[in-house]
């Protein structure tokens, strides 16, 4: 699916209590800030951006779809109310092996890797699921 | 650096995250996984090595 597209359904369920995909989304979240492809550092100012792109990777993977790279243009992410920011992340993510790419950057189909559908299959992200009621992402 | 036994690894962390969050979300923690995480390599995130066959 465009990555325009995930951001947009990640953004929209992000506004609602939808425990399990605040849930996952934190656990991609923390996968992210520890490798380095998140930094930490800034969270406080960026939290809401970091979370967004974890939620668009937890859509991915709810959608049982690829993360579709159709342009790097920065423009372009601007001008669909995006970060600029989001085309380095994701790169990020390629270089580490958090998304699966034929080329070595964000461009193209971009699959989840392993790791990722480890985590997001697995019961012991859910099962401290409480309402969600807020959260701290930095 | 060698990983050791006593670097925490990401389920610990997450356990954290499950029983002070406050706690989890502070820039001490979240500096320590990326320490961790820089001692441990992938295997930091044990859940997925574990789930290895």
């Amino acid at each position: 699916m465009n990555v325009f597209m995930l951001l947009k359904r990640a953004s929209r369920r992000l506004q609602t209590p939808d425990a399990m995909l605040h849930e996952q989304a934190d656990t991609v979240l923390g996968i992210l800030r520890s490798s380095g492809v998140l930094p930490y550092k800034r969270s406080s100012l960026n939290g809401e951006l970091h979370k967004l792109v974890a939620a668009m990777l937890v859509e991915a993977y709810d959608e049982n779809t690829t993360v579709d790279v159709v342009t790097r243009r920065v423009g372009t992410f601007h001008r669909y109310g995006f970060s600029t920011q989001i085309v380095k992340y994701i790169d990020a993510m390629v270089k580490q092996g958090f998304l699966v790419s034929e080329a070595d950057k964000a461009k193209g189909r971009l699959a989840l890797s392993d790791l990722l559908e480890t985590y997001l299959d697995e019961p012991h992200t859910v099962q401290s699921i409480q309402p969600y009621m807020g959260n701290r992402t930095g | 650096m060698q990983p050791n036994n006593t670097t925490p690894f990401f389920s610990q962390f997450l356990e954290l995250k499950r029983t002070n969050p406050s706690a989890y979300w502070n820039k001490t923690t979240q500096a320590q996984m990326v320490s961790a995480y820089k001692q441990h390599g992938t295997a930091f995130f044990d859940h997925y090595e574990q789930a290895q066959p």
